[in-house]
């Protein structure tokens, strides 16, 4: 039976935009099949979190079906990340944690070798980002559906261990240095007072 | 860089009266990203599931993760009629179980459009990822409650985030 539908509400009703202040757009990336990797520079410290939404396909990589993101901040690349994760993938759920990472492993991307137009999403929340005294905390949701088996969906938490305030991100696809942004990608920073 | 505010409130209802599902139509495409805060109960056994532009053909598909004191659990499931963007438990009949929806890229015409959530409630946690195999621009957002209603005082809100 299909549903019907008594109640609705038409956007068009809505009169004006009831902007919030408290959430701002700050950066964005636009991929372009071109990039490896960015960074998104010079952060305003006036926020109190940051969170990164990010879709995206991934190009030029000739064999597997999703590719991993790797974050750094303030480009240390040394090991003060640490990430714990949970994923669900067809009927299988996995779980694990790694200490000591020279990046937080964001989760990964479906790649041109999968169903055609599928992206994989991904929402990056930073927290009190801009503290000098204490470490930062890390905390994502990503997936990715291709409507096959392979698809999956990640819960992530990880920890910077540095006193510093975030002034940067870099962003790498897998380490192969091949792997690219591709068209119709974004990566897009937001502030939250 | 720019900077501007963005997570706009596009249209909120409270249900008045029991409901088998809620229609967002006449989305504006000039956002980046939409995002559905559901927050109900319902008369028997039903999930908070999506349909867009109207399309009941199975160009839907979703995989889920859950958890709850008995264990955690995932399961994908291809060629759906809809999204099913809960963790996988029912509904309740009385309040206790919600989930925020991001509808990311809705409006590209280039991709397929892909859902991802968190949800829970006294029954369990866990979130969903889900993929509807167009590349038409999201207009219309169905809420649908199969099988039951949802009950009166259940809400549903609609926000746009724009991006740089």
């Amino acid at each position: 039976m299909s549903p019907t539908f008594r109640a609705g509400v038409m956007a068009s009703q809505i009169s004006g935009h009831l902007t919030s202040p408290a959430y701002e757009s700050i950066a964005t990336y636009l991929g372009d099949n071109t990039l490896n990797d960015f960074t998104l520079s010079n952060i305003p410290q006036t926020y109190k979190h940051l969170q990164v939404r990010i879709t995206c396909r991934t190009g030029n990589h000739a064999f597997d079906t999703d590719d991993g993101l790797f974050m750094y901040a303030n480009s240390d690349a040394n090991n003060n990340y640490s990430t714990t994760y949970m994923y669900g993938s067809g009927g299988s759920v996995y779980s694990g944690a790694s200490a000591t990472q020279p990046y937080y492993s964001c989760g990964s991307f479906p790649s041109t070798n999968t169903t055609a137009n599928a992206q994989g999403v991904m929402i990056i929340d930073i927290l009190d980002y801009a503290n000098t005294n204490k470490y930062k905390t890390i905390k994502s949701i990503s997936g990715f559906d291709t409507n096959t088996a392979n698809s999956m969906y990640f819960i992530r938490t990880g920890n910077w261990r540095s006193t510093v305030a975030i002034s940067s991100l870099k962003f790498l696809l897998v380490t192969d240095g091949t792997t690219r942004f591709g068209s119709n990608s974004s990566v897009a920073l937001y502030g939250i007072k | 860089m720019a900077a501007g505010g963005t997570y706009t409130p596009i249209a909120s209802t409270v249900l008045s009266s029991s409901q088998p599902g809620i229609t967002f139509s006449g989305i504006s495409a000039s956002y980046t990203d939409l995002v559905l805060v559901c927050d109900g109960a319902a008369t028997g056994q039903a999930n908070y599931e999506l349909r867009f532009n109207s399309d009941t053909t199975s160009l839907y598909s979703r995989t889920f993760l859950t958890g709850n004191v008995g264990g955690a659990s995932s399961n994908s499931a291809a060629n759906q009629t809809f999204i099913r963007c809960d963790f996988g438990g029912n509904l309740e009949t009385t309040f206790g179980q919600g989930v925020v929806i991001n509808i990311m890229n809705y409006s590209n015409t280039s991709v397929n459009k892909t859902i991802i959530s968190r949800s829970g409630g006294t029954s369990g946690v866990g979130g969903s990822v889900g993929m509807w195999r167009s590349t038409a621009a999201i207009s219309t957002i169905d809420v649908i409650a199969t099988g039951a209603n949802y009950i009166s005082g259940s809400t549903f809100s609609l926000y746009g985030i724009v991006r740089a």
